[in-house]
This record gives C-alpha cells, sequence and structure tokens, in this order.
C-alpha cells in the first residue's frame, strides 16, 4: 500500500476550510471514497442516503454558521486504543446523531482535515468491521499530520495550510 | 479547488435537512445554556430524566431528532422552556 498522501482542500465555506487526504496514486480522496460509495451503491443510498444529507448538512452549517467550535467533535470511543503521547493529534469524528461516521482532524476554528469514513453498526469501532480500518487509518494519519506541524513541514494560517515543499504531503 | 463530489453531495442536500440540523442546533445551545444556569453537567441530566449517559448523547449531538415526548421530558427536568410554538405563550407548556 501506497504510504504517501496529499492534503487537499475538499471544500471552502465562509468560516471553515474542510481539507481531506489522498493517497498519491488514488483519484478520490478518502472522503470523497466515503461520499461515493453511501450515494452511488443503490442499496447504501436507500439504507444511508437521508443521513448522508444530514452528515453534509451539519458540514455546511459548520462551515458557514457556526465555524469548527470544539464541541462539534468528539474523540471516537475506542476502548482498546491507548492513550496518545501527550500534545499528539487524535482522530476524532464529528459529533452528530448518525449511523454514517466520518473521522477528522480539528486543528482549529477555521482547519477541519477530512479522513474516511464509513457505517457503525455496533457501540465499539472494534465490533463495528466497516469503520474499524477507516478509524486506524485515521489515527495513523492524525499521527502523520502531529508530527508534520510540530516539525512545521505544514503549517496553518487562517482557513490556509502551507507546506516547506511544492505539495502538501503525509508520510504514513 | 472545490471537490466536485462533495459539490454534487452538497447540492442533493433538502431545503428541510438544512433547517432540521440548525434547529437542532438551536436546542442544543439552549440545552446547554440551561444545563450551564444550574451548573448540570451530562452525567446529572442523564440521572435527573432517568436514563444512562449512553443513552443521553445521541440528545446532545447535532442532527438528533427531538421527539415532543423527550423535549417535555427535558422541559420538567430543568423547570424551563426549551422550545415555543409560535402563537402561543411558552408558559402553557411548562408545568411546575
Amino acid at each position: 500500500m501506497n504510504n504517501l498522501l496529499v492534503i487537499e482542500e475538499l471544500y471552502r465555506f465562509r468560516r471553515v476550510c474542510f481539507y481531506t487526504v489522498r493517497f498519491d496514486d488514488d483519484t478520490l480522496s478518502e472522503t470523497e471514497k466515503f461520499i461515493t460509495r453511501i450515494l452511488d451503491t443503490p442499496d447504501l443510498e436507500r439504507e444511508y442516503g437521508e443521513e448522508m444529507d444530514t452528515l453534509i448538512a451539519v458540514l455546511e452549517f459548520i462551515g458557514d454558521v457556526r465555524g469548527a467550535q470544539r464541541k462539534y467533535f468528539r474523540e471516537e470511543n475506542n476502548a482498546e486504543a491507548l492513550p496518545p503521547p501527550r500534545g499528539t493529534l487524535e482522530a476524532q469524528e464529528l459529533d452528530i446523531d448518525n449511523r454514517l461516521r466520518l473521522y477528522c482532524v480539528r486543528l482549529s476554528d477555521e482547519v477541519v482535515i477530512l479522513f474516511g469514513g464509513g457505517i457503525k453498526t455496533a457501540l465499539s469501532v472494534q465490533e463495528s468491521s466497516d469503520v474499524r480500518m477507516h478509524f486506524h487509518l485515521a489515527q495513523r494519519i492524525a499521527t502523520a499530520l502531529d508530527e508534520a506541524l510540530r516539525e512545521q513541514h505544514l503549517k496553518i494560517l487562517g482557513m490556509d495550510m502551507f507546506s516547506d515543499s511544492n505539495e502538501r504531503l503525509l508520510y504514513l | 479547488m472545490a471537490s466536485a463530489t462533495f459539490e454534487r453531495a452538497l447540492r442533493r442536500v433538502p431545503e428541510e435537512t438544512h433547517t432540521f440540523v440548525g434547529l437542532s442546533a438551536e436546542i442544543l445551545d439552549r440545552l446547554h445554556a440551561l444545563m450551564a444556569e444550574r451548573g448540570m453537567n451530562d452525567d446529572d441530566l442523564a440521572q435527573q430524566m432517568g436514563i444512562s449517559s449512553d443513552e443521553l448523547a445521541p440528545m446532545l449531538s447535532l442532527g438528533h431528532n427531538f421527539t415532543l415526548r423527550t423535549i417535555a421530558r427535558l422541559q420538567h427536568v430543568l423547570g424551563e422552556t426549551l422550545i415555543s410554538v409560535s402563537g402561543t405563550h411558552e408558559s402553557e407548556f411548562v408545568h411546575h
């Protein structure tokens, strides 16, 4: 598996810029894969299309109206995960009442990086086969992101994210 | 540049879903404000409602579809109006 990720802008609202991550050799970002899987698979669209609409509406509400306030995000309920080292970013998810889980990292009130997601079918991540892989990937990306920010390969200014190279890259 | 996939997902969101998310956020704001006034945390509220913290958690998340029964229960526990209906006096809905 390729371990090079590109950080791309997903959508820029008035108050928040949502970024996403794409594996270097993929066409779609992790967030786009999640969205298209639900909306373009007829059975999943029938079952979860309305919840995807709510999730997207929440992103717009946060992005255009409220900003990415801390209260709209939560750490995943993952009893088996070790607590991260102090100061390390942790994968989060949007705090919404929904069977869909979209993993992310909130970096400020103006910058959120969205990862992939899936359908949560049980209380814990470990029991939800559809989200488990996405959660673990999100944790790895969050750790890589933390390192890139600490070493200043990536910098944030307002809604913008800058890199010390031509592209915003992350190595897993 | 904006993602075409995300733009497509945004375009298909019904207007009523945007209204639903906005209403749920306003109810949550009111709920959190009343809890703060009373010095209550999530566990206190769950206990007073006679439910577990796990059962309360979805109600404190964006996009929760509050039932009238749940709102009535919250109003009873908090002793204040959470929502009011246009054209009526809010005091009609809180039974002290």
